[in-house]
């Protein structure tokens, strides 16, 4: 036995010893679908021969925000990529992101409220909010009793789904608040928005922590509709087949996605270019093609069984209003749903 | 001290110990606490979901602990002193909630026994709701009643079935000589079971997440600080909280335990085959046991169903293409278990001879290294692979990016599953043997490696065990540490799953339970098969 624990122990320290080395021209942090960051890395590399090594990919933009924090001290990593702006905004404001605006921007004319006014992040996509709801049951239990797919937010007030909608809680995730407040804006105060969430808390079995928690539970029936990141929604749908229905509603709310610098970023200039490319139509395509997700400038294909984003009707949404009003809300929220 | 300085060997071995907790254990944990400012801990009573979340772990932990100490106990009093039939099945089956890594639990009863759950909605018509509280008692039950077995194991095991003769002799048969002899004489054996399965409840992570929905407990709402808004301040701020009374239990274990010694071993094993069990005890026994270990196959039937099926929860034609997918990260399973093999090996051997060290020589500091070493086992994974990211990043010590700072992280997050196991086993080794060594000339490491190393075996083994499995099913403890390049299997499982692979998963899932199950058995063969795998 004491040989075989010295070959343990040699074996221990040959493996700890193996160090790492990046000969990467640029290194990024992604909170996107791997297939998507992936494919956008090899095009980088045919627009500009720079190599990119995605050293991080999870699709949790706050757990990647978290990292740039604990590494601060000796940051590795240049871009950091997918996520809203809400999180990019956080990190900005501890001081993490370095700022850069990309000539693209006024080249191709991208319009100015997809970027932020303190020049910390680049919007480069869209995501709208939308509703899972499990077809099997829909049909057995609501569609006798007359209903039709929901269509609206308001139509999730019937009675008929008490217990059945799985919502997200805007205490846990930025894709709630969204939720939050697009009904605060469509609705036109703040006392019809919460009003709303008051109704449609009667109805809601469960709020789970992450904005996209209702889509395996609606998929296995253990709700009957949820509400989710439509493009997650639909990519999830083809990866698996999922039995369920997706509704973009009238007044739907977005999200923009970004991408940012990180402080300190060891190549600083590459991740320049990577932020000059990433607002051009390629990526673009590459992730409106995996990842489903909306572009902010035009001359972008859509792929099959998206609906074009000038069919969805948004609200007029205010980040500005929402950032002011962040902790308030979610303190109302808090008192009303007692969650 | 001046013997200490008569075996430099010895001294700088101990200097060493010290040295790597100190680096490993104590430094990323300071950082942690440290990082957030006095005003976001003085702000953590006026947060109500703060407040909450901590009023939600103390029920459950007094609920889990409590269930999975009984479940426990009465599959450990199953096992050694009855002869309720197929017990050695039982006893397999029991093991099994040991190997689940994160998630899968839950997610399997959600598809068993949720609102359209195979057993509740396609067998019994209703639509029960599991989530909430009340499903995390019952995964959490299931998921830590086999360590209080396992202790409990140990100690009814060591209750002489001859004392049990001698009671029914006098008179005391039943219930009577239940409760007035094998009692009183388990009854270390509980408080200890019931103090480690406490401290495991309270940093679960896996269970509540998937299954407790409304009901948050701080791990889950550390994680959902990081996850959803990436606010580290707050997760450092709750993990803080999370460590009073993780301390609180571990000193109580310590006390209880280590001061009271019911059980003597006199190295004369009698063997007794314990009395036959009347039939009024055996068979509701018998129908708990079969009971239980159904729960416990539901998880892992739910979890091939998953693995095979072409969509978990709702399309159960069979498929293997989720095993393409396994394919694709065969690197990242195959890296999950060698960080884990070389991470046990090390934590295993660093806590034996840490426990040799406190249990037979004196030196200055000796209470301070006891704490120190099974102060990991208080800390939730999430707290120290945050403190690692926070401690070593940066020269002199840096470990960005680097194999070895995953190994390390695992290999001082496990060394309190060695070093119990040492102490415990010392204590039972007359103390004479090493003396006798010594007398004859051997200095105080040549003893170690010698005399006391080979009778340690056993221990050894049962340290690597369990230390392996943690390894290789965490996921709270490297999230923070991982890159791409290696990536572990959990961290795929957890990628697969976000993206909405949920088949893939479960394949992924289930291909690393298989392999650590063949690297346990292929470990048995290498180490001899005398040696008992699941001993605590």
């Amino acid at each position: 036995m004491r040989r075989m624990l010295v070959l343990g122990l040699a074996l221990a320290v040959t493996i700890l010893g193996a160090g790492v080395a990046s000969a990467a021209d640029l290194t990024i942090y992604a909170a996107l679908d791997k297939k998507t960051i992936e494919e956008i890395a090899d095009a980088f590399k045919q627009a500009t021969g720079l190599t990119a090594e995605i050293a991080l990919q999870i699709e949790q933009a706050g757990t990647i925000a978290s990292r740039i924090q604990t590494e601060a001290s000796n940051p590795r990593a240049d871009i950091f990529i997918g996520g809203n702006t809400s999180i990019h905004d956080g990190v900005a404001q501890s001081g993490f992101l370095a700022k850069y605006v990309s000539p693209e921007v006024a080249r191709a004319k991208i319009e100015p409220k997809y970027m932020d006014p303190n020049g910390f992040w680049s919007g480069w996509y869209l995501g709208a909010l939308a509703i899972p709801v499990n077809e099997k049951r829909f049909q057995a239990e609501l569609a006798p009793k007359g209903l039709k797919l929901p269509a609206t937010w308001d139509d999730l007030l019937n009675p008929a789904y008490k217990g059945e909608i799985i919502g997200a809680n805007p205490a846990t995730t930025g894709g709630a608040v969204i939720f939050v407040a697009t009904q605060i804006f469509r609705l036109g105060s703040e006392e019809k928005g919460f009003q709303y969430i008051a109704d449609l808390h009667k109805n809601v079995t469960q709020y789970t922590p992450g904005a996209n928690g209702s889509i395996p539970l609606v998929a296995q029936g253990q709700a009957i509709a949820g509400i989710a990141w439509g493009h997650d929604l639909i990519r999830q749908k083809k990866a698996e087949n999922l039995p369920v229905a997706v509704i973009f509603p009238k007044d739907d709310g977005y999200e923009i996605g970004a991408v940012s610098i990180i402080k300190g970023a060891p190549h600083l200039s590459a991740a320049q270019k990577f932020v000059d490319f990433i607002l051009t139509p390629k990526p673009m395509e590459i992730n409106a093609r995996n990842g489903l997700r909306y572009p902010v400038r035009g001359g972008v294909t859509m792929p099959e069984g998206v609906p074009p984003f000038e069919n969805l009707q948004f609200v007029n949404y205010d980040q500005a209003k929402v950032n002011a009003n962040l902790h308030a809300w979610l303190e109302r929220w808090t008192q009303i749903t007692g969650k | 001290m001046k013997r200490l300085l008569r075996e430099p060997l010895l001294l700088a071995t101990i200097l060493t110990i010290f040295a790597a907790l100190g680096l490993f254990v104590i430094y990323p944990v300071l950082r942690v606490l440290f990082y957030p400012g006095l005003r976001d801990f003085l702000a953590l009573p006026g947060n109500e979901r703060y407040v909450t979340a901590t009023l939600h772990t103390c029920v459950i932990v007094i609920l889990s602990t409590s269930s999975a100490t009984a479940v426990g106990f009465l599959f450990a009093y199953t096992f050694t002193r009855t002869t309720v039939p197929w017990k050695g099945l039982f006893r397999g089956i029991a093991i099994l909630p040991l190997f689940s890594p994160p998630f899968m639990i839950a997610f399997s009863y959600i598809l068993m026994f949720g609102r359209n759950g195979l057993v509740t909605y396609t067998l019994l018509g209703t639509r029960y709701n599991i989530i909430g509280w009340h499903g995390l008692w019952l995964s959490q039950t299931i998921a830590f009643f086999p360590i209080a077995a396992l202790v409990m194991e140990g100690v009814l095991q060591s209750i002489a079935p001859s004392l049990e003769y001698a009671a029914r002799n006098l008179g005391a048969s039943g219930w009577r000589l239940f409760r007035t002899v094998i009692l009183p004489l388990a009854r270390p054996g509980v408080a200890g079971a019931a103090l480690l399965v406490a401290i495991y409840v309270l940093a679960d992570f896996g269970n509540p997440v998937m299954i407790a929905g409304h009901y948050t407990v701080l791990p889950t709402e550390a994680w959902a600080r990081i996850s959803g808004w990436g606010d580290v301040t707050g997760a450092a701020v709750l993990s803080s909280v999370m460590l009073i009374p993780a301390f609180g239990l571990f000193l109580a274990q310590r006390y209880w335990v280590g001061r009271r010694q019911y059980t003597t071993i006199t190295g004369k094993v009698v063997l007794l085959t314990p009395p036959p069990t009347p039939w009024y005890v055996r068979w509701p026994l018998f129908a708990f046991c079969t009971l239980v270990s159904l729960l416990i196959l539901c998880v892992f039937l739910g979890l091939l169903a998953g693995a095979f099926s072409r969509g978990w929860g709702f399309d159960y034609t069979p498929t293997l293409k989720h095993w393409q997918d396994v394919l694709a990260n065969g690197r990242a399973l195959i890296n999950s278990l060698v960080f884990a093999a070389v991470a046990a090996t090390v934590s295993s051997l660093l806590a034996i001879l840490a426990s040799y060290l406190v249990s037979r020589k004196t030196f200055p500091g000796r209470a301070l290294l006891d704490f120190v070493a099974i102060l990991p086992a208080a800390i939730p994974g999430v707290v120290f692979g945050i403190g690692y990211s926070l401690a070593f990043n940066a020269p002199p010590l840096d470990l960005y990016g680097t194999a070895a700072i995953i190994i390390l992280s695992l290999m001082f997050w496990n060394i309190p599953m060695g070093y119990q196991t040492g102490i415990g086993r010392l204590k039972q080794i007359a103390p004479s043997l090493g003396e006798a060594a010594s007398n004859l000339g051997a200095g105080s490491l040549k003893t170690f490696w010698d005399v006391e190393l080979p009778l340690l075996k056993s221990s050894l083994v049962s340290a690597f065990v369990v230390s392996f499995i943690r390894a290789v099913t965490t996921l709270s403890v490297i999230v923070f540490l991982v890159t791409n390049r290696n990536a572990v299997a959990t961290f795929t499982i957890l990628n697969l799953a976000n993206d909405g692979y949920r088949g893939a998963a479960a394949a992924l899932t289930t291909a690393l339970l298989t392999l650590t199950c063949i690297v346990l058995a292929l470990s048995r063969l290498l180490f001899g098969r005398n040696v008992e795998l699941f001993r605590i």
